[in-house]
């Protein structure tokens, strides 16, 4: 099933040459934690204002929950939830009034919107904060409690606008175990330019770039698919540094060579790689080694990878 | 509907508004009957010191009506443009309009909601303003027409109403506050002007002021300002509702 789906969406704002948004196609599958990628001003903010009706395209069609994307749409509002990427409610508004008030515009009984409050105030970790006014919140507590307002509609499709960005390391950890947490609630469509945040929660992921989409996947996909991993070796000396590099380029072996005083990144020319064979070659050679360790590819090298190929 | 009209309410009171509001209007509707009664013998008194000798007539219950009218539909229509001027356009600057829209909440509620709730507290201001004012009236000249003061007071607040439905729409099409402070500033002074003009002068609300004056002392009413006033009222609510449905944040 497929809980969010474009196609050929655009969108170009007065007075710009360049479109935001340039036939942006996506489909995201239902209860996946999306991870919608891209560089600052590649359209990600935008993608979201239109699949949340806040702003309407110029051609494409679009739907959400099976609903198609109309400004103004009831139905559409219903079904989604909303974090914006500098989340702001009214500050003089306790977080369980706040939650209550949510809870009334989606039409609520008492019973269950007192009911929804209490647990969403629980799953957000904010129940001894539940009386406190939203004014005296920390950036971590205001983004949470803007996750926790984002659901309190029961959404089929919760959008995250960059929901870590404004955040210390802490905060970021809060939101983003929060975040992990919530697969079995809903279809949560994350925008971020934060690839490690991404990789630790996203199913999914899709990279854009100048408003259109360069690839869509699974995570662990993606990462088997466009980036191998490095082996990283430190050495006891510089010399033995030095030594190591010129016997490998004079070796059969292959695999290009980053070298700092006292290490080595060797990176592999395709995607296989035969770190065994490395192993055999240092221990053939008794290079003095303090660490040999295969590191893998991340989400950022993957993305620096195609973002870079595109630009 | 009824969770945004409570929501606005609340923010009323909590963000010091409806008391800001209260306070100004309690205390002109003090002020100006006892201006009234006691301004002549202040200004006699300093006559006296310097030696000048001025003829002030006694004062009556119109000079406190008069001075009551002036007041409220001076000072307080400033006050009331400063406290609303941002009602729309502030919730668009910090996000909180987003956050509302986004959720299955109509756009013209959004807009209804601030317009009601700003027109009852105009109304809870001028109300308790009213039966202050009538009562220092009382106390100090008597006997005075108690109802006929009353509907002057119905035409204060129709033009009050005006002037926050005005502030209202240029709050939701202008960028910062200043700016719908400006324009809604502007837009006043221009009523004013305007109600000089003969023949479309009568229909400008800035009429419903004096028209309140003379039927708080004569009783006689034009229903051409009145007429004016409920047509650039619905107006500008209208236009508010409208320029907010298109609205995109940015």
């Amino acid at each position: 099933m497929t809980a969010i789906k474009t196609e050929q969406l655009t969108k170009r704002y007065r007075g710009e040459s360049q479109p935001a948004l340039n036939g942006l196609c996506l489909e995201v599958p239902e209860n996946s934690i999306f991870g919608f990628l891209g560089p600052n001003g590649a359209g990600k903010t935008t993608t979201i204002k239109i699949l949340t009706a806040l702003m309407s395209a110029n051609s494409g069609y679009a739907e959400v929950a099976g609903i198609p994307v109309i400004s103004g749409s009831p139905d559409l509002r219903k079904n989604i939830g909303y974090l914006s990427q500098e989340p702001r409610m009214y500050s003089w508004m306790k977080a369980r009034e706040l939650l209550c008030f949510v809870g009334d515009i989606f039409g609520f009984s008492p019973e269950e919107r007192n009911r929804r409050a209490d647990f969403l105030l629980e799953l957000s970790g904010l129940q001894h904060a539940a009386n406190k006014r939203i004014s005296a919140f920390s950036g971590g507590m205001i983004q949470r409690l803007g996750i926790a307002q984002a659901l309190m509609g029961k959404p089929k499709v919760l959008f995250l606008d960059e929901p870590t960005s404004s955040l210390d390391p802490i905060g970021r950890k809060e939101v983003l175990d929060f975040i992990a947490s919530l697969s079995n609630e809903c279809t949560v469509f994350m925008s971020t330019h934060i690839l490690s945040d991404v990789e630790r929660v996203a199913t999914d992921v899709a990279i854009i770039s100048h408003g259109s989409l360069i690839v869509q996947d699974k995570t662990e996909n993606l990462l088997r698919k466009y980036a191998s991993g490095k082996l990283e070796i430190d050495f006891t000396t510089a010399d033995e540094t030095e030594r190591f590099i010129r016997e490998f380029n004079q070796s059969r072996l292959n695999g290009k060579i980053e070298s700092e005083m006292l290490s080595i990144t060797l990176t592999p020319p395709g995607t296989a790689f035969d770190r065994h064979e490395i192993l055999q070659f240092a221990a053939e050679k008794k290079f003095e080694i303090t660490r040999f360790e295969w590191v893998n590819a991340t989400l950022e090298d993957v993305f620096i990878q195609l973002v870079s190929k595109k630009e | 509907m009824k969770t945004l009209l409570i929501k606005e309410w609340k923010e009323q009171l909590r963000t010091g508004r409806f008391w800001i509001m209260m306070a100004v209007f309690v205390f002109f509707a003090i002020l100006s009957p006892l201006t009234a009664r006691y301004m002549p013998e202040i200004i006699s008194s300093i006559s006296q010191q310097q030696q000048i000798e001025i003829q002030i007539p006694e004062p009556t219950w119109t000079d406190s009506v008069a001075q009551y009218v002036k007041n409220i539909s001076q000072i307080c229509t400033f006050i009331i443009i400063l406290l609303f001027m941002g009602i729309v356009v502030k919730e668009k600057e910090t996000g909180t309009a987003v956050f509302v829209v986004v959720k299955p909440v109509s756009r013209n509620y959004f807009i209804l909601s601030k317009v009601i709730v700003s027109f009852l507290v105009s109304l809870t201001a001028l109300s308790v303003a009213f039966l202050l004012a009538s009562a220092y009236t009382l106390l100090f000249f008597g006997e005075f027409p108690f109802l006929r003061f009353g509907f002057g007071n119905a035409l204060i607040l129709l033009y009050l109403w005006v002037i926050i439905s005005t502030t209202i729409f240029f709050s939701t099409v202008a960028r910062t506050q200043v700016m719908a402070a400006i324009f809604s500033f502007l837009l006043w002074l221009a009523m004013g002007l305007l109600a000089q003009i003969d023949g479309i002068g009568v229909f400008i609300p800035a009429k419903l002021i004096s028209l309140s004056m003379t039927y708080s002392v004569s009783g006689e009413l034009s229903w051409q300002a009145l007429s004016g006033a409920l047509f650039f009222l619905a107006l500008f609510i209208f236009l508010s509702v409208f320029s907010f449905r298109k609205w995109e944040p940015s």
